[in-house]
């Protein structure tokens, strides 16, 4: 009983967030569960049904709630089939970029010197240089495939994660507990494993869930461009480029894939800025990133 | 002052026996923007085992990096001269066995226990480390890491273990640093200012606590402080430092009776005596200690100091027994002072 009044008190307290949490559940329930959400197949294509405007009836136990695309598909169906992807998409790129930029961040932080120097020119290089115009000419050599769209979407962003966990772990570093964990014995991978990173998830999590917003900008524009996701397969910016004709005749094609993209990228920066919030309640978690001069004096290194 | 009452125990035999540790001219340097920072010069100190030695001196005398040296945990600089313990040379063991010593061989309490523990990690967690980096299995860890917070008087060990370093409160903090420190039953325990944050009552309650700790276990301590009351009941030994320099090394008796340095005699004439009168005001010491990246040349306290000669200014003094004297200090008028030690002219 105690867990429902404190939930009901969450939610009175944050509606907006919760407004969020539970679209984001709503979409993630329909991305696995397709078939419970529609009766169509997303891949079935009648010409006879083309263009059909929403809450037109339909063969299945619901009509065609969205109304149906240029080849007859349900588009409901379609964008729930286009959810699978985005959000595959969005949440493997960030795991990937983040992973490689947290690694390559906590090193150069940790270990200063040339490590740090190497780390930190490779950011900058990759940030003089605009990140779709990478994207692009990578896919065009590569050929465009969700993997490859991933991957794209992975070494466009990772300096991010590496200046972020970089600028934690400078100032981590100085933290007298890391010198109390190195006078009982333990190792450096100890040390930045157990010791460290516990104390820069909290900033870490709410950068990535912000760039999860951003992968899934991203991966659309890559779509619209043609160079993202390919048909059969379908993710909602290649439903935006496929809809653009029609815009005239037919509004539902592009504004319910475009709907789909504002509302989840805003529930994603809705619960990323309440989690920073939240995380700076406790001050020694705050993820206050600050970005120390490139040489802190006095500090040499250890060998 | 005067926190622990209790006479110090008399001091052991000088047996030829190895000393546990055994510190010899260290020296510290590093370049910062500002030139060279001489931290260390000439360091001395023997601790045998199960001794309780204290290291007393001003802010920035360099106690804590003195002790922070004898366990390498100095990032920055360049360390000369040596360091036994236990018949090991801990400048030259490699960084592996260094890993080793810490925490098993020789324990380090920390002056703030706040900013020492891990805000994110339970006590218990923290504690256990020592054991789970040797090896200990889990559950054995915590039954010990258990016995150790019930022996340091943490009341109610058993629903506290998992409570975060936030949820104690500074005197239980610094219990926690102990059992920490002690864990993984080290021979030596070097204490920085263990109980500089504590108020007085407390205070006393912690070193009570570490002398109880090292009087069972056979526990050599090496306590840091500014305050001679602490010194006074707690260590049987005393290393006075100035400017980075061993002064004086002897008895805790013979600090307060039969000091041969200037500058001992210079502290404790500052000191206001609880069975004397009331005076107007206190003795000081003219003149502030010297920056080390400044040090005066010869003796680095010569220009403070009012039995100073010319020889002080161009010649460190050696740190060496008089003949005369009982025990060793850096001073050129050892000789002289040693005539009648104890007494400030």
């Amino acid at each position: 009983m105690r867990w429902i009044t404190r939930g009901a008190r969450f939610v009175w307290h944050h509606k907006l967030v919760s407004c969020s949490m539970a679209f984001l559940v709503v979409l993630a329930f329909a991305a696995v569960f397709r078939d419970a959400v529609t009766p169509y197949d997303p891949y079935s294509t009648d010409v006879s049904l083309r263009n059909l405007p929403p809450l037109s009836d339909g063969t299945g136990w619901l009509p065609h709630v969205l109304g149906t695309d240029p080849l007859g598909r349900d588009l409901l169906s379609v964008l729930v089939e286009g959810a699978r992807v985005s959000l595959v998409v969005g949440l493997l790129s960030v795991l990937v970029s983040g992973t490689f930029g947290v690694v390559l961040g906590l090193a150069a932080g940790y270990f200063r010197g040339r490590t740090d120097d190497v780390v930190m020119r490779l950011v900058d290089l990759q940030m003089s240089v605009p990140s779709l115009l990478i994207a692009l000419l990578v896919l065009y050599v590569l050929g465009p495939s969700l993997t490859n769209v991933v991957f794209v979407l992975a070494i466009t962003r990772w300096m991010v994660y590496a200046r972020v966990t970089r600028g934690l772990m400078l100032s981590m570093r100085e933290e007298l507990f890391v010198e109390a964990a190195r006078s009982l014995g333990a190792s450096h991978l100890r040390i930045i494993v157990r010791h460290m990173i516990p104390n820069i998830m909290a900033p870490i999590m709410v950068l990535a869930t912000l760039e999860m917003a951003v992968m899934l900008l991203t991966e659309a524009s890559l779509s619209f461009l043609g160079l993202g996701i390919q048909p059969p397969q379908s993710s909602w910016g290649l439903m935006l480029a496929q809809g653009r004709e029609y815009l005239t005749t037919a509004w539902w094609l592009v504004t319910f894939p475009g709907l789909a993209i504002l509302l989840t990228t805003l529930s994603i920066n809705i619960i990323a800025t309440w989690m920073r919030a939240r995380s700076t309640e406790s001050p020694r978690e705050s993820g206050a990133v600050v970005e120390p001069p490139a040489r802190a004096p006095l500090v040499a290194q250890q060998a | 002052m005067s926190t622990v009452m209790r006479s110090p125990a008399p001091v052991r035999g000088q047996e030829s026996e190895e000393p546990l540790l055994d510190v010899q001219d260290l020296t510290l340097q590093f370049h910062a923007r500002h030139g060279l920072v001489r931290a260390l010069n000439g360091v001395n100190l023997t601790v045998r085992a199960g001794e309780r030695v204290g290291i007393v001196g001003e802010s920035g005398s360099g106690k804590s990096v003195t002790a922070l040296s004898i366990l390498r945990l100095v990032r920055a600089g360049r360390i000369a001269g040596e360091i036994r313990f236990a018949g090991e040379n801990l400048l030259t063991v490699p960084e592996a066995r260094m890993r080793q010593i810490r925490g098993k061989e020789i324990g380090y309490i920390f002056q703030d226990p706040l900013s020492a523990l891990n805000p994110v990690r339970s006590v218990g967690d923290q504690i256990s480390e020592v054991l789970r980096l040797r090896g200990v299995r889990k559950a054995e860890a915590r039954r010990r890491t258990l016995d150790m917070l019930q022996r340091v008087g943490i009341k109610d060990a058993g629903r506290r273990i998992d409570d975060y370093p936030h949820q104690f409160s500074g005197g239980m903090r610094q219990r926690v640093m102990i059992a920490m420190a002690l864990i993984g039953e080290p021979r030596l325990v070097l204490a920085d200012e263990p109980t500089t944050a504590l108020d007085v009552r407390v205070q006393a309650q912690v070193l009570d606590l570490l002398w109880d700790l090292a009087d069972e276990r056979d526990l050599a301590v090496v306590l840091i402080t500014h305050d001679l009351g602490i010194v006074a009941g707690f260590a049987e030994r005393v290393v006075v430092m100035y400017a980075g320099k061993a002064m004086e090394e002897c008895s805790t008796d013979e600090l307060f009776r039969a000091s041969i340095h200037p500058y001992t005699l210079g502290l404790l004439h500052s000191l206001p005596r609880v069975d004397g009168e009331v005076p107007e005001k206190l003795m000081t010491i003219g003149g502030s200690p010297p920056s080390p990246s400044a040090l005066p040349s010869g003796c680095p306290f010569h220009p403070r100091c009012r039995y100073a000669l010319d020889r002080c200014r161009e010649q460190v003094p050696a740190f060496v027994t008089p003949p005369n004297g009982s025990h060793p200090s850096a001073c050129h008028r050892a000789e002289v002072l040693a005539q009648s030690p104890g007494v400030l002219q």
